[in-house]
């Protein structure tokens, strides 16, 4: 009898204990969820990120998400290969929700970095057109070196590269492009307005003349004022600018004409000795002027002196104010060329003894940049 | 991954959707490696045509550089357009190094740029020789 009893006490133990094990392995399956909503999530939040360029612009951020990401699927690996009663999803879970924190993160961290990448490259651009059109404007026309026009140069194509990139949706080439068009269209600048600051050395010299031109014309003397800068000739005319003209003058205008072969056009009070036209000038109509006068002789005694000029080196002469301009370039020997239309005009406007004065700038290089 | 791992955490497995989606995948992945080849392919075809465009017109720069106007006249000006078409000469000769190095998009950037330039300096030579009054 207590063999039986014991027999079934053990039965109903045993069931009893395997029942208990059947509803604790239930109980496990069905709470013991794999954390797969969370890993979705941060697989779609992933591939968001990557949609706002995360690659491209939080990169750092992105691949940290992408690491807590795969870090993840490999610790579900491994809980998947342990018996499902041994199962624990829990860093699983925890690594998948950093890394949808982290690919949110770098969404927004892309975004924000793109769009201010976007404005600094739009105020770069259009910091560098201004500094293109300044740089066309008032260096361009200068006598340059081929150093300084190579960066110029240089800086222009980056500056288009960069435009190119920019259309491209691509803005961190964009700005890369921008950044060394930049460095090189300031170093041209830079180089350039040394020069001009150079040639602006005379500048007292042009003021004293171009007031002096305007009080010989307010004594009701016409006078033709020329301005290098500017590429003009002015008609002065009761203290008054009566009309203006485009002008040329020698390739190397920039500075005082100092002897023969320099191709620089001559600055000082001059005046016309001698009007030619028809065979007796091969450029239309020309005004002759008294190059060399007093000063420049002695300016030029004095550098034959001092061996600056060779002995075997004229003064140089026959600088005219001409016809056959109109060329868009600084291209005589040192004369002031016109447009045949605009030669007439000064021609019948001047005479013998007419003063002709020729100044770097009417303006001071603070006006001239403004 | 997700759909092997998600069936891999039940105990009863079905791999039957993981292996449909990995076909889809795979089909997908192979369409897009054709595209892109196709895609490659294009640019390629882009960046040597403007290439063969820029350098024709860097040709007919050079050849209306000696229609300029000789001596005197123009020299200055002639001599920094040559000055910008041996720029534009040199980055044309950067695009076949990064086609080769792989970097079609920044090839392509190059070559267009140099293309614009080299019409630039066309207008502008244009512009000397008709100033010049010298037929082209």
């Amino acid at each position: 009898m207590r063999v039986r009893a014991f027999a079934k006490f053990f039965i109903f133990l045993f069931t009893v204990t395997i029942l208990v094990f059947i509803g604790y392995s239930v109980f496990i399956y069905k709470t013991n969820k794999p954390p797969l909503e969370e890993i979705n999530f941060a697989r779609e939040s992933l591939a968001l990120a990557k949609n706002k360029m995360a690659g491209r612009y939080a990169n750092e951020t992105l691949k940290d998400a992408e690491n807590l990401y795969n870090w993840s699927m490999k610790e579900w690996k491994i809980q998947n290969d342990k018996f499902f009663l041994f199962r624990d999803y829990s860093l699983t879970r925890d690594l998948a929700l950093k890394s949808l924190n982290k690919s949110t993160n770098a969404g927004n961290e892309a975004k924000n970095v793109k769009s201010k990448l976007i404005n600094a490259v739009e105020t770069e651009l259009s910091k560098l057109k201004n500094q293109i059109e300044r740089f066309e404007k008032y260096y361009k026309t200068l006598v340059l070196n081929k150093s300084t026009l190579n960066a110029f140069n240089k800086g222009k194509t980056r500056f288009l590269e960069a435009q190119i990139e920019y259309k491209k949706n691509d803005f961190q080439q964009a700005a890369k492009l921008a950044k060394k068009a930049s460095e090189s269209i300031s170093q041209a600048e830079k180089s350039a307005h040394v020069k001009l600051i150079e040639f602006y050395e005379n500048y007292p010299v042009w003021e004293k003349n171009t007031k002096l031109a305007f009080n010989l014309s307010k004594r009701g003397q016409t006078v033709i004022l020329v301005d290098k800068i500017q590429s003009a000739l002015i008609i002065l005319k009761g203290g008054k600018e009566f009309k203006t003209f485009p002008a040329e003058f020698g390739t190397s205008w920039m500075g005082d004409k100092l002897h023969a072969g320099d191709k620089a056009t001559p600055e000082g009070v001059y005046k016309v000795t001698e009007k030619k036209s028809g065979s007796r000038t091969k450029y239309y109509k020309a005004l002759l002027i008294n190059y060399p006068n007093g000063e420049d002789q002695k300016r030029y005694d004095k550098m034959v002196k001092s061996g600056e000029i060779s002995r075997k080196t004229g003064i140089g002469g026959l600088i005219e104010i001409h016809g056959d301009g109109g060329k868009g370039v600084h291209w005589t020997d040192g004369c002031v060329a016109l447009e045949n239309k605009e030669m007439d005009a000064v021609f019948s406007q001047s005479g013998v003894n007419t003063p002709v004065i020729i100044v770097g700038s009417r303006v001071s290089l603070e006006e001239y940049l403004n | 991954m997700v759909e092997i791992e998600a069936q891999s955490s039940k105990l009863f497995k079905s791999y039957g959707n993981a292996k449909e989606k990995l076909v889809v995948v795979t089909t997908q992945a192979t369409e897009l490696v054709a595209k892109t080849e196709v895609r490659k392919e294009d640019i390629k075809t882009e960046v040597a045509t403007a290439e063969a465009a820029t350098l024709a017109l860097i040709e007919e720069n050079n050849q209306l550089v000696t229609k300029a106007p000789k001596g005197k006249e123009g020299k200055e000006a002639i001599e920094a357009i040559k000055l910008d078409l041996t720029g534009i000469t040199t980055s044309v000769g950067e695009v076949s190094g990064l086609v080769a190095s792989g970097d079609l998009l920044g090839a392509q950037t190059k070559v267009n740029a140099a293309q614009q330039k080299a019409t630039q300096i066309n207008a502008e030579l244009k512009g000397v020789l008709d100033k010049a009054k010298i037929k082209y």
